[in-house]
């Protein structure tokens, strides 16, 4: 009899900690799906400023690349402005919005034109950059060089076709052939006068 | 000595029984759905849900497995509605999801309740909860998702030990 109560008892004890221990459901369940998105978020990159040294009085341009890294579309803007410019420069800060879908990017270009000549410093984006302003330019572009030469040619052109007239009118008439004869004459003293020249120089 | 022993039989048999038959009644709804024709799954307490504001909920209380759409760091409003058919104690709302995915703001509701988590869960719990048979009650929470991505949030009421 003892040994039955004893294996009853133990039973009932074995029974009774895993149901007491035990977490119980007393609902249905749910399942709530949730997909989180990141808002837009916008990241500012190659900030640039062209031409690097602007000449006093002409336009530089000053852009930067702005990307939306976010899951979803936004806006924002971006100010330029400067942090660091000559005293007698004035500047009144400019702002420029854009809306940019999740994963695009977009180029915001601002136009200035330093009036003063002078070192300047810009924040644009939360990135700056420094350029400086030059008041004179020590170079043609490539097109201004190529002018030149033309004007040159032109104008020896010009005053070659000049003299050749007016010799043409002192001169008596002669007929093609001496005229050419002559003109070749003329061209060949004026190439051995000029290698005199230099070789005079060079000595 | 005979009786004696008897004595202390008993009366273990009969703390026993008093601490497990509370334990065995709760224990006669089940942990989990049976599945299988012709056998529905009754519990003492209905479960819905809804999204809504800090105020009310919006749109129509749902059993299903519904899916959330949020922006990290903009909190969502879930409310969750229950009416239970049995007089219940000391029951809480689960909320299982990792503390690191979702940050559910603690609030002290009517009654003492108060949302807490529970690292051995991994899961929000609200409570405790009183009900009494025919009672119906609404509890709001401010979920706050922390990381993209996609979660799921399992939600119960369940009886705590």
């Amino acid at each position: 009899m003892r040994k039955i109560l004893v294996i009853v008892a133990i039973a009932v004890a074995s029974l009774s900690i895993p149901v007491l221990a035990a977490t119980t459901s007393l609902s249905n369940n749910i399942d709530v799906g949730m997909l989180v998105k990141a808002p837009a978020t916008f990241v500012y990159s190659d900030l640039t400023v062209s031409p690097e040294e602007p000449v006093v009085g002409q336009n530089a341009t000053i852009s930067v690349r702005v990307d939306n890294t976010g899951d979803l579309v936004g806006s924002c803007s971006a100010t330029l402005v400067f942090t660091e410019m000559p005293d007698a420069f004035t500047y009144v800060p400019q702002t420029q919005a854009v809306t940019l879908d999740a994963g695009s990017h977009d180029k915001l270009v601002f136009v200035v034109s330093p009036t003063v000549a002078g070192v300047y410093k810009v924040d644009l984006g939360g990135l700056s950059s420094t350029f400086e302003a030059v008041s004179v330019s020590y170079g043609l572009p490539w097109w201004g060089y190529a002018l030149v030469v033309i004007l040159v040619v032109t104008a020896i052109g010009a005053i070659m076709a000049y003299n050749s007239k007016r010799g043409a009118s002192e001169t008596p008439k002669l007929s093609f052939r001496d005229s050419l004869t002559l003109r070749f004459l003329k061209l060949a003293d004026y190439f051995s006068g000029l290698g005199r020249f230099i070789r005079r120089k060079k000595k | 000595m005979k009786h004696a022993i008897k004595y202390v039989v008993l009366v273990t048999l009969l703390v026993a029984f008093t601490f497990t038959m509370p334990a065995l009644a709760a224990e006669t709804t089940p942990q989990s759905p049976i599945v299988g024709p012709g056998l529905n799954v009754t519990y003492p307490v209905s479960l819905l849900w809804t999204t809504g504001t800090a105020d009310r909920a919006v749109g129509d209380y749902v059993s299903d497995h519904s899916q959330l759409q949020c922006v990290q760091d903009s909190p969502v409003y879930l409310w969750f509605k229950s009416t239970s058919s049995q007089n219940l104690t000391n029951l809480y709302l689960s909320l299982e999801i990792p503390q690191e995915v979702v940050h559910i703001v603690p609030e002290v509701f009517p009654g003492g309740t108060t949302i807490t988590y529970s690292s051995a869960d991994g899961a929000y719990l609200a409570g405790p909860v009183s009900f009494m048979a025919g009672d119906t009650s609404e509890i709001c929470f401010r979920v706050v998702p922390l990381q993209r991505g996609y979660y799921t949030l399992d939600v119960q009421w369940i009886k705590e030990k």
